[in-house]
């Protein structure tokens, strides 16, 4: 019986290492990056910030395109905000908002967060585009887990702004941020939004109060 | 101190290597392969070829090596026994936390063909760590680079149809400002 077994597994040995010549052969003389696995290369996407994943990796061939399109769950966590390397001007934040509706259609309805830049319209798109998958009941209980909205005078004046010039003025849109941040949070506490929007709503070029900011979120949340 | 328990690490080109069972079992594939006794006359590998093998198993060896030391120098400050030697053993201990920093950074310092084959190899016999480090490398050359950058980075061909990048070239022009 011992002996069977070893007698088996030099057999299956032999097999393997002959096959195994083969894919060699095919997999490992030539180095194409572009047939990388799969599954490694959304390990490696997975590490980019998503905005490399939008303009750079996911634009470089046709199978990292489609890695980058087709994977929800590189898209579950949206995080499209400027950072302190990031050069903010008119066109690059229209490019953020343009890259965050992207976004949202690759998580195909999947988004659990998001944080970036967003208008009024963004906004509606984000929501429109998440709600068929979440059903009523769940949208009024949602996880214990999902994060609260959290935002930072901090972080808002420099990820959430759009360019401004003028110190006073800065200051000026940074206190109504701040406000509007304020607006968000307690509206999306009060009316329980079914995924966590850790993004700052900004009308652009309009007077977004407090009450705006609220009657929208309530638009957003009967839409639900 | 007996001596550790060694196996035979057999490449697909018939290159057999000789490691401790703690370096080899780094490796999941590896750790079940003994686990299921399929140790006899050694471990045929047959999805990576010696050079990378060997890459491979420096890395291995250099981290059960330190994982070793860590757990040796954790033993003696428990016990308290002989001031001097756990003492000596602790501050190996802790060198190699910056020792291994810096030979895991040193050791993704390669041409792309090898980080190839390593990513490869890491996920064939499946090393995790490994394999994160190899990722994090690729995602730090890529980082912030246009397209066309990263293509010559890689040696990777734009094979888009003229079709498919007018039409992706429209629909994500943010892209391409």
């Amino acid at each position: 019986m011992h002996g069977l077994c070893i007698y088996m597994s030099k057999i299956i040995k032999t097999m393997i290492i002959s096959l195994s010549r083969v894919c060699l052969q095919v997999s490992m003389e030539k180095h194409d990056w572009a047939a990388l696995p799969r599954d490694i290369l959304l390990e490696i996407l997975g590490r980019l910030r998503q905005v490399d994943v939008l303009r750079g990796a996911g634009l470089a061939c046709e199978p990292w395109w489609r890695a980058a399109v087709e994977e929800p769950a590189l898209w579950r966590t949206i995080d499209l905000a400027f950072n302190e390397e990031d050069h903010i001007d008119q066109q690059a934040w229209d490019a953020r908002l343009a890259m965050a509706r992207a976004a949202v259609d690759r998580s195909a309805g999947q988004c659990e967060s998001f944080h970036g830049v967003v208008n009024g319209d963004l906004l509606g798109y984000l929501t429109a585009r998440q709600y068929p998958c979440t059903q009523g009941a769940v949208a009024k209980e949602p996880p214990l887990d999902w994060p609260l909205p959290l935002f930072h005078a901090a972080r808002a004046s420099r990820t959430v702004l759009p360019p401004s010039r003028g110190a006073r003025r800065r200051r000026l849109r940074h206190r109504r941020a701040n406000r509007v941040a304020h607006a968000v949070q307690v509206a999306s506490e009060a009316e329980g939004l079914p995924w966590a929007v850790t993004a700052v709503l900004l009308f652009h070029g309009t007077r977004g109060g407090i009450g705006k900011v609220k009657d929208y979120m309530k638009a957003c949340w009967v839409l639900m | 101190m007996a001596s550790p328990a060694m196996v035979t690490l057999i490449s697909s080109d018939d290159a057999r290597f000789e490691v401790t069972e703690a370096a080899a079992t780094m490796s999941q594939t590896i750790r079940h392969m003994i686990e299921d006794g399929c140790t006899d006359g050694g471990i045929p590998l047959p999805n990576v070829p010696a050079r990378t093998l060997a890459k491979v198993l420096e890395y291995c060896n250099k981290h059960a090596a330190a994982t070793a030391a860590e757990s040796s120098a954790a033993g003696g400050a428990a016990a308290g026994s002989d001031s001097g030697s756990s003492s000596s053993a602790d501050s190996a201990g802790k060198d190699d936390g910056v020792d291994l920093a810096s030979f895991d950074k040193a050791f993704v310092e390669v041409d792309t063909d090898t980080l190839y084959d390593l990513l490869l190899a890491a996920n064939y016999l499946d090393v995790k760590t490994l394999l994160d480090l190899c990722c994090q490398k690729v995602a730090d050359m890529i980082r912030g680079k246009t397209p066309e950058q990263i293509r010559q980075t890689f040696g990777i061909k734009n094979d888009f149809s003229p079709e498919e990048e007018e039409k992706i070239r429209k629909e994500n022009q943010w892209a391409f400002e």
